[in-house]
């Protein structure tokens, strides 16, 4: 791929792109931004080199997140019954590394999510951090990319998470 | 040294110096900067137990058959020994601590509560090849199962608070199986690995404090932070000898039932916060009397059909004996 200005410009559309369909949840359009093969990543730590390496908030590829995406769809989800309402900046990009291939583009993120629950007042939580992306273009030729990975870094990772369904 | 009055340990936690040591009057102070002491600690196939204070009797006593549960994982390892992964998978919620320890033994709630995440996992597994099943969508799709299924399972309880029932999810090891099975008899002997391999149990819960899946590898320690704050820390463990492979599997695992952001636990965890919410709004009894008095078990010593929920019962009463002093 070449590394110039147009393709980060249009890497950051992508990622715009991507975060507008998790934040409106459109979550099977968001799904088909994966390849066939591909994988989304929260580790525990940001030392955490691979996913082998020990358990993960979320280490999932297809098929296991296509099952993550029907949950949500489903209008009698438990957690999401009354659904998350998120709002999302995204920094610009930088590209972390360029091969024949694969472009390593990484991303500044703040999401917040609310939920109306009925007797719970102010549940207003904040997740920051850096979205790695590993881009590809895809099979069919179409010079459109798709995410072979997306490694999410919280800048909490090690936290002690209370229950979280939105995508980050 | 400490960061506000400058009182300095030593590297075993001996106190090495308190400034102006002598100003400090009364009994209390006898003893000051002593390491709080624990009660006891022991150790089971390289498990550090620890108690608080000094209990009545020992941990092989306190464990009682459910020793099994830990021998369990560590017979797995054809090398004789687990190691523990070096990253921690933690979540908490907004409930009491004993929420998780009924959860993990009740069948009921898993064709109810998980029932959105079994129909995505039907629709995309019979979207896939024969065979192709992923470990995630496994579990996921387990939980449809019928009651009657889970009625066939068996439930162990014992004196103590521990439980255990049948395993309901996939115990095969998939592409790895041959390759372990022949790993754990050249170990063992054909019959010891046959004998390991026959034990076939799901969550074991090790009361008050931890939970055991042997076949997944996975540990995990409950602990109350609060009355309505409780944290869950998970630990995979790898078997020595055996293939890698069969961590991946006990990772996936580990993640569907220990993370915040589980496909399946994210279920619970929202409903604990709601019986929370719940207790504290309108107080009332709990009910836990199903099957109650159909089996003609010892109190606290028994099997039932795994939809029972004697091992809620059995915790209770071990709770019971806990708060009123009486031996554990």
């Amino acid at each position: 791929m070449n590394c110039d200005e147009a393709f980060l410009r249009k890497a950051r559309d992508f990622i715009d792109h991507e975060g507008v369909l998790s934040r409106t949840a459109q979550y099977r359009i968001w799904l088909d931004l994966f390849t066939t093969d591909g994988r989304y990543w929260l580790p525990v730590s940001p030392t955490q080199a691979d996913w082998k390496t020990g358990p993960s908030h979320i280490n999932e590829a297809r098929p296991a997140l296509d099952a993550r995406i029907e949950r949500l769809c489903d209008t009698r989800v438990v957690p999401q019954t009354p659904p998350s309402r998120v709002s999302r900046l995204v920094g610009k990009p930088w590209l972390a590394r360029m091969s024949e291939n694969v472009a390593q583009v990484t991303v500044t993120f703040h999401v917040m999510e609310a939920r109306a629950m009925p007797g719970v007042q102010d549940r207003m939580r904040l997740f920051a951090g850096e979205a790695t992306y590993s881009l590809v273009h895809d099979d069919a030729g179409f010079e459109a990319l798709r995410i072979q990975s997306k490694r999410v870094d919280l800048i909490n990772s090690e936290s002690a998470f209370f229950g979280v369904s939105i995508l980050l | 040294m400490r960061p506000y009055h400058g009182w300095s340990f030593e590297l075993d936690g001996k106190l090495r110096l308190i400034p102006l040591r002598e100003e400090y009057a009364g009994a209390a102070c006898d003893r000051l900067g002593d390491p709080e002491q624990v009660g006891a600690t022991d150790l089971y196939r390289g498990f550090i137990f620890a108690c608080l204070k000094k209990p009545a009797s020992g941990l092989m006593a306190f464990l009682g058959h459910f020793k099994t549960v830990i021998d369990d994982l560590v017979d797995r390892a054809p090398g004789g020994c687990v190691r523990a992964s070096p990253f921690l998978l933690r979540h908490k919620y907004r409930a009491n601590w004993k929420l998780t320890l009924e959860n993990l033994n009740d069948t009921l709630h898993a064709r109810v509560a998980h029932a959105a995440g079994a129909r995505a996992a039907q629709t995309v597994g019979n979207s896939l090849p024969q065979g192709q099943m992923n470990p995630i969508l496994g579990m996921m799709t387990a939980n449809a199962k019928p009651l009657s299924a889970f009625q066939e399972l068996t439930m162990v309880t014992e004196s103590g608070g521990h439980s255990y029932f049948g395993a309901h999810i996939p115990t095969g090891y998939g592409d790895a199986q041959s390759a372990y099975v022949a790993a754990l008899e050249a170990a063992k002997g054909t019959e010891e690995a046959s004998r390991i391999l026959r034990v076939e149990r799901h969550v074991a819960v090790l009361y008050p404090g931890s939970s055991w899946h042997a076949r997944y590898q996975t540990v995990r320690i409950i602990q109350p932070l609060a009355p309505d704050l409780t944290e869950v820390i998970a630990y995979v463990f790898e078997l020595d000898g055996a293939p890698e492979e069969m961590l991946e599997s006990a990772l996936n695992y580990c993640n569907g039932s220990s993370s915040a952001f589980s496909t399946i636990i994210t279920d619970d965890l929202e409903i604990y916060e709601g019986i929370q919410r719940s207790a504290r709004e309108a107080p009332g009894w709990l009910q836990i009397s199903r099957q109650y008095g159909r089996q003609a078990s010892a109190p606290g010593n028994g099997s039932y059909p795994a939809t029972s929920e004697a091992f809620i019962r059995n915790q209770y009463r071990s709770w019971v004996d806990a708060m009123c002093g009486a031996e554990q």
